[in-house]
C-alpha cells in the first residue's frame, strides 16, 4: 500500500478534525431555510390553492432592535475567579469576596447613598445625631426589624455587635478601624488596653494570663464607650477624639449588625466582662460564626460550599420593602433577583465559556484576557469623571450580547517604598558590600533626599501604565487616590526626567554616588509580574544614564520576599493598597505614619512631622477644611518623596446585556450590592 | 504470598512514616518568620500580624515540638478540646478551600473516584477493542486510522483539548456544561430528604431513584471524562495493539490456524488471553496515573474534584494543604502497587512472590 493509501487517509481524518474545529471558530452565516407555503394560482382561468415547497432567507433584524434575554431571570449567577470567602463573621471579615456576601445577607447602622462612597444614609439607625466637639454619636434604632430568624432587632443588638467585635480582636481582622477611633491613633488591638506595648496583641494564652483586674478595665472601657438605651431606642457611642471617617467605618462589612442571643448561642461572647478574654482573638478558622449568617439583609444565606458556591435567597420579610423604605433615593426596596449564585471557577477559560454561553451574568475577566471579551461588546459605557457617571452608546457591533463598563478609577494602588535604614544584621545580599564603593550602597542610602527624588525622577509613568496596567490607568499625585476628599491633580509631583534624575544623583552623597556608581537588588514575589515590571523600569532607565548604576532584579519565593519585607532588608520594596474606606484618613495612615512608615523605618523626624497633619485632619469635621489639610500633607510629601507614588488603574466591568440595576461605588470595587442588581 | 502481603501491608505505616519525616525536616529549612507567611496571601497590614501566626501555631518551638504537634494535636487551654493530629484524621485547615482539611477531603474525594471510574470505561473497552481492531488489521487503513488517532491523543496536551472541547461542546453548541451537576440538580441533592451515601452523583442519583439527577451528573461528565480518558486510551491501545501482534506471530497461533481453526476462534481464545496481560498490568498503573491526570482536567472543567483543590492549594502556596494531599498520595499509591503486584502474581503464575 500503500503508502498512496495512507497518505489518504492520513488527508482525510486531518480533514475531519479541521472540519470540526473550524466549524466550532466560524462565524455564524445568514442562512436559508425551507417552507411549504400556500399559495393561489391561476389554473385554466380558475384560482387554485397549491401547496409549494419555497426556499426564504429569514428577515435581517434591524441594528438595536435585538432583545436580550437570560435563560433565568429569577437567578443572578455571579461567576468570580478571584478567590473564595474566608468567614462569614462580620468582625473577622477583611477581604472583598466576604465583604460581597455579608453585605448582601446583613445590614448596617448606615449606607452608602447609592454611587457615592462619601456620603450616608440611614439604614439600621432612623437617624443620629453627632455632638459639637465631635466625639459622642448617637443613632436612633429603627423598630420593626425582624433578623432572618424571625427575632425582633433591637438596640441591645447593636451595642453587643460592636463591643463583641472589638473584644474578639485580632491582627488579622478589620477591628483596628474601630480601636483607633475609640482610644485613639494607634491603638490597633483591644490588646493594647492590657498592654500597651502590643506585646500580646494576637496572642490569646498571654491575654487570658494577663491581671483579671486590667482584663475587667479594658473590657469596661469598650462597654462604657457603646451603650444601648432600650427606652429610647438609641445607641450611643463615645469616641476617645473626633473621628471624621467614623461613619464611613461603621457604614462597611464589620459594622453588621448580629442578634445577640442567636450569636451566643452559636458560642460567641456571652456578653460578661469576666470572660471576654477566653473569645479573644480566636482563629478565623475556628470563630463560632464562621459557616453561618443571620442578618436583616435583602438576602439569607441559603448554602455556602467553601471552595464552590455561595447560594443566596431572597428575604420574604425584608423591612425596606415593609417599611418601603428604598435603599438610596431612587433606588430600589427590595431584592430583584429571586436568588444570587456565587460560583468560584478558576480557569479563565471556562469562565469565558459560561459567557458565552449565557450562564454568567457577573464574570471576573483578568485584565490580560480582555482582549477575548471585547469583541463581544455592543454597548460601551465609559466612564465620565466630571459627572461621576457613565455615558453610554452601542458600539460598531450593537447586536453583541454584552455592556462594558470602563474608565472608573480603581481604589487599589501598588507604591515602590524606600527603605531608610537597611538591616545589614546577619549579612544582607540586596545591599552588595554595603558601602558606596560602586559594588554596593550604605543601610542609609535613602535617608539622603536626592537619592529618593533621583529615584522618582527615574521613573516612567508612560511606560509603567501601559505596561503593567495595559494602558489603562492615570498617574497618581501624591499619596491619595484620584476622586479622595483632598486629592489635587494639580499638587506638584514628579514627572518622568533623566535629566532631572541625573542632576538629582550628582548631588547624592557629596556627589560620591555619581562618582563611584551603585548597587543593589530589587526584589519581588515570583510571578508578580506588576512589581517585576516596576523594577525593570527603574533598571532600564538608570542603567541608560551610567551604567554604574546598578539595579539588579530578583525574583524570591514568597516566603522569602515576605520575610526580607518584614525585616526591612530590601532596599526598594514594592508593595499594594487596598481601601478599607473611602477616607482619605485609610491612606493617610498606613502610607504616612502606620503600616508602611513603620516597614520603611522612616526616621522619627519625618514621622512627627506626618502625624501632626495627619491627627489634625483626621480630626477636623469641616470637609472643606480637612480636604486643605491632606492637600498640605500632600505638598510634605513631595517634599520628602519617601516612595514613588506610582498609578491607579482604571477598571472594566462586564456583563450581559439583560442585566439591569448595576452602579458603580468604588468602596465595592468588583463587588456589588446584588439586591439593586435584576435580570430579564 | 500471604507472607508477602503481610510484609507489604506491615510496611505501609513505616512508609508513610518516612514520608511524614520528609516532608516536615523539608518545611525546616524556612525560618518561623518564612513559614509564617505560608499561612497568608498579603503583605499583613498589621504590623504584628506575623508574630501572632508564629505565636498562635507555634512555629518558634522546637523542630520535635512541631513533629509532636502536628502528629497528635495540640490541647485547647480554653476547651480542653485536642485540635490538630495527622494521626486523629485532622490534618489542619485549608486556607485556599476555607475549610477543614479533612472535609475538604470527604467531598472531593468522592468526585475524583467517580470521574476515574468512569473514564476507566472508555479507556479499558475502547483502548483494547481498538488495540486488537488495529492488530488484527495489520497495516491496512484501519490500523493507520487508529494508530493516527493514537498518536493525536499521545501528543495533545490535556489543557488542550480540554479548552477545545468546552469551547465547541458547551460555549458554542451548550450541550455538556461544566461543574459537576445543573443548579437546579445541586439544588435536589442539597436536599435533606435527598440521602448521600457516596458522595458520588450518579451512584447517589440511582439510589435515590432520581434518574434526572443520574443524567444531568453524566451529561457533566462527558467532557472530563473524554479529555481524561483520550490519552490513556491512546496508550492502551497502542500497548494492546503491539502485545497483540507479538502475539500472533507466536507458533502457538500458527499452530491453531494450521489445525483449521476459525479466525475468529483463534483470535478470540488463544490470541487474546495471552496478549492481554501486559494490558492488565497497564491498567493497574493506568489508575494511579489517572488520579493523578485529573488535576488539569478539574480545573478546565471547573470539576470540584481533589484535583482543583490540589491546584489551587500548590499555586497559592498552600502548604498545609499541599502536605495533606502528598500524603494522602502517597497512601493511595503504596496500596495501588501492592494491589498490582497481587494481581499480576494471580495472573501470571510465573511470577512468584515470595
Amino acid at each position: 500500500m500503500n503508502k498512496k493509501r495512507f497518505t489518504i487517509v492520513l488527508v482525510m481524518a486531518l480533514l475531519v478534525v479541521g472540519g470540526i474545529l473550524l466549524t466550532s471558530c466560524a462565524q455564524p452565516t445568514p442562512e436559508t431555510v425551507v417552507k411549504t407555503v400556500v399559495v393561489t394560482e391561476v389554473v385554466e382561468g380558475e384560482p387554485v390553492e397549491v401547496v409549494k415547497t419555497v426556499v426564504v432567507t429569514p428577515e435581517v433584524v434591524e441594528p438595536g432592535a435585538v432583545e436580550f434575554k437570560s435563560k433565568d431571570p429569577t437567578t443572578f449567577v455571579d461567576v468570580t475567579g478571584a478567590g473564595d470567602t474566608d468567614t462569614l463573621d462580620p468582625a473577622w471579615n477583611y477581604e472583598s469576596a466576604g465583604d460581597a456576601v455579608i453585605q448582601n445577607i446583613y445590614d448596617q447602622l448606615v449606607t452608602y447613598n447609592g454611587a457615592d462612597a462619601t456620603s450616608f444614609v440611614p439604614s439600621l439607625a432612623e437617624s443620629w445625631e453627632i455632638s459639637e466637639d465631635g466625639m459622642t454619636y448617637v443613632f436612633h434604632i429603627r423598630q420593626g426589624v425582624k433578623f432572618h430568624e424571625g427575632q425582633d432587632l433591637t438596640p441591645e443588638d447593636v451595642a453587643y455587635t460592636l463591643q463583641r467585635g472589638i473584644l474578639q480582636g485580632g491582627g488579622w481582622s478589620p477591628q483596628w478601624l474601630y480601636t483607633e477611633a475609640l482610644f485613639g491613633t494607634g491603638v490597633y488591638d483591644i490588646a493594647e488596653l492590657v498592654d500597651p506595648s502590643g506585646d500580646l496583641d494576637d496572642d490569646p494564652e498571654g491575654v487570658q494570663a494577663a491581671d483579671p483586674q486590667v482584663l475587667m478595665d479594658a473590657c469596661h472601657a469598650v462597654t462604657d464607650a457603646i451603650v444601648a438605651d432600650e427606652d429610647n431606642w438609641t445607641v450611643t457611642i463615645q469616641l476617645s477624639q473626633p473621628w471624621a471617617p467614623f461613619i464611613a467605618t461603621l457604614a462597611q462589612s464589620w459594622g453588621s449588625i448580629l442578634d445577640k442571643d442567636w450569636a451566643i448561642e452559636h458560642g460567641t461572647w456571652d456578653g460578661d466582662c469576666a470572660t471576654w478574654q477566653n473569645y479573644y482573638s480566636v482563629s478565623s478558622e475556628t470563630a463560632p460564626l464562621r459557616e453561618v449568617a443571620n442578618g436583616t439583609g435583602p438576602y439569607m444565606l441559603d448554602h455556602w460550599t467553601p471552595g464552590e458556591e455561595t447560594l443566596l435567597v431572597a428575604n420574604p420579610n425584608f423591612w425596606r420593602v415593609e417599611q418601603n423604605v428604598p435603599v438610596f433615593e431612587g433606588g430600589p426596596v427590595g431584592p430583584q433577583a429571586e436568588k444570587v449564585l456565587i460560583k468560584l471557577v478558576n480557569e479563565w477559560g471556562t469562565r469565558f465559556a459560561m459567557l458565552q454561553a449565557g450562564d454568567a451574568d457577573f464574570v471576573y475577566v483578568p485584565r490580560q484576557n480582555v482582549t477575548q471579551v471585547d469583541p463581544m461588546v455592543g454597548e460601551l459605557c465609559e466612564w465620565n469623571a466630571d459627572k461621576s457617571d457613565f455615558d453610554c452608546a452601542p458600539t460598531d457591533n450593537p447586536d453583541a450580547p454584552l455592556r462594558l463598563f470602563k474608565g472608573h478609577p480603581s481604589t487599589v494602588r501598588t507604591d515602590a517604598f524606600f527603605v531608610f535604614n537597611i538591616n545589614t544584621e546577619g549579612g544582607n545580599p540586596y545591599v552588595g558590600s554595603g558601602e558606596l564603593d560602586g559594588n554596593g550602597i550604605p543601610p542609609d542610602f535613602f535617608t539622603d533626599e536626592h537619592v529618593r527624588k533621583a529615584f522618582n525622577y527615574c521613573f516612567d509613568w508612560d511606560a509603567f501604565i501601559a505596561d503593567a496596567l495595559m494602558g489603562e490607568g492615570v498617574q497618581n499625585v501624591g499619596y491619595l487616590i484620584p476622586g479622595m476628599l483632598g486629592y489635587d491633580p494639580d499638587l506638584p509631583h514628579y514627572n518622568f526626567d533623566l535629566d532631572k534624575c541625573q542632576q538629582e544623583i550628582e548631588q547624592a552623597w557629596d556627589g560620591k554616588v555619581a562618582e563611584n556608581g551603585f548597587r543593589m537588588q530589587i526584589g519581588f514575589n515570583t510571578g508578580n509580574v506588576t512589581r517585576q515590571t516596576i523594577a525593570q523600569i527603574l533598571q532600564a532607565n538608570f542603567q541608560s544614564i551610567d551604567p554604574k548604576y546598578n539595579i539588579e532584579i530578583i525574583g524570591l519565593p514568597w516566603p522569602s520576599f515576605l520575610a526580607a519585607i518584614r525585616a526591612a532588608k530590601l532596599p526598594v520594596y514594592i508593595s499594594g493598597w487596598m481601601e478599607d474606606i473611602h477616607d482619605p484618613h485609610n491612606w493617610a495612615q498606613p502610607f504616612l505614619v502606620g503600616t508602611y512608615a513603620s516597614r520603611q523605618k522612616m526616621p522619627q523626624w519625618m514621622i512627627d512631622e506626618f502625624q501632626a497633619g495627619v491627627s489634625a485632619a483626621v480630626a477636623e469635621t469641616d470637609p472643606v477644611k480637612r480636604a486643605e489639610l491632606y492637600k498640605e500633607l500632600t505638598k510634605k510629601d513631595y517634599e520628602y518623596a519617601p516612595a514613588i507614588r506610582l498609578a491607579v488603574a482604571t477598571g472594566r466591568h462586564y456583563e450581559p446585556r439583560w442585566v439591569t440595576g448595576w452602579y458603580y461605588n468604588p468602596i465595592y470595587g468588583a463587588n456589588s450590592r446584588y439586591f439593586t442588581v435584576g435580570k430579564k | 504470598m500471604v507472607n508477602y502481603i503481610i510484609r507489604r501491608l506491615l510496611l505501609i505505616p513505616l512508609i508513610l512514616f518516612g514520608v511524614t519525616l520528609l516532608l516536615f525536616a523539608m518545611l525546616q529549612f524556612l525560618s518561623p518568620v518564612e513559614r509564617s507567611a505560608l499561612y497568608v496571601r498579603e503583605i499583613p497590614r498589621n504590623e504584628r500580624a506575623l508574630e501572632g501566626i508564629i505565636k498562635k501555631y507555634g512555629l518558634d518551638k522546637p523542630i520535635y515540638v512541631q513533629y509532636w504537634t502536628w502528629m497528635v494535636g495540640v490541647e485547647d487551654p480554653h476547651s480542653h478540646e485536642i485540635r490538630g493530629g495527622i494521626l486523629r484524621g485532622d490534618f489542619g485547615y485549608s486556607r485556599t478551600a476555607s475549610q477543614p482539611i479533612s472535609d475538604l477531603i470527604k467531598r472531593r474525594f468522592p468526585a475524583t473516584i467517580e470521574l476515574t471510574l468512569w473514564a476507566l470505561i472508555p479507556v479499558v473497552t475502547g483502548g483494547v477493542i481498538l488495540g486488537v481492531i488495529s492488530a488484527i488489521n495489520h497495516n491496512n487503513p484501519i490500523d493507520h486510522i487508529t494508530r493516527v488517532f493514537g498518536i493525536v491523543g499521545w501528543s495533545m496536551p490535556d489543557f488542550v483539548l480540554g479548552l477545545l472541547l468546552i469551547m465547541l461542546f458547551y460555549a458554542k453548541l451548550k450541550w455538556f456544561p461544566p461543574g459537576r451537576l445543573s443548579d437546579w440538580a445541586n439544588q435536589v441533592i442539597m436536599d435533606p430528604q435527598f440521602r448521600n451515601y457516596t458522595s458520588m452523583n450518579t451512584v447517589d442519583a440511582l439510589l435515590n431513584l432520581r434518574f434526572d439527577v443520574f443524567l444531568d451528573s453524566l451529561r457533566h461528565l462527558v467532557l472530563p471524562v473524554i479529555t481524561l480518558s483520550y490519552l490513556w486510551w491512546a496508550l492502551q491501545m497502542r500497548v494492546t495493539r503491539s502485545s497483540m501482534l507479538e502475539t500472533l506471530r507466536q507458533d502457538y497461533i500458527t499452530t491453531a490456524r494450521s489445525k483449521g481453526l476459525p479466525e475468529g476462534t483463534v483470535i478470540k481464545r488463544h490470541a487474546l488471553p495471552n496478549a492481554l496481560l501486559p494490558v492488565i498490568t497497564l491498567g493497574g498503573n493506568m489508575v494511579i496515573g489517572l488520579l493523578g491526570g485529573v488535576v488539569i482536567v478539574e480545573v478546565v472543567y471547573n470539576y470540584k474534584g481533589m484535583g482543583a483543590a490540589f491546584a489551587a492549594a500548590a499555586t497559592q502556596l498552600d502548604i498545609i494543604t499541599v502536605l495533606a494531599f502528598t500524603l494522602i498520595n502517597s497512601l493511595i499509591m503504596v496500596v495501588a502497587y501492592l494491589i498490582i503486584d497481587i494481581l499480576y502474581a494471580y495472573i501470571d503464575p510465573r511470577v512468584r512472590l515470595d
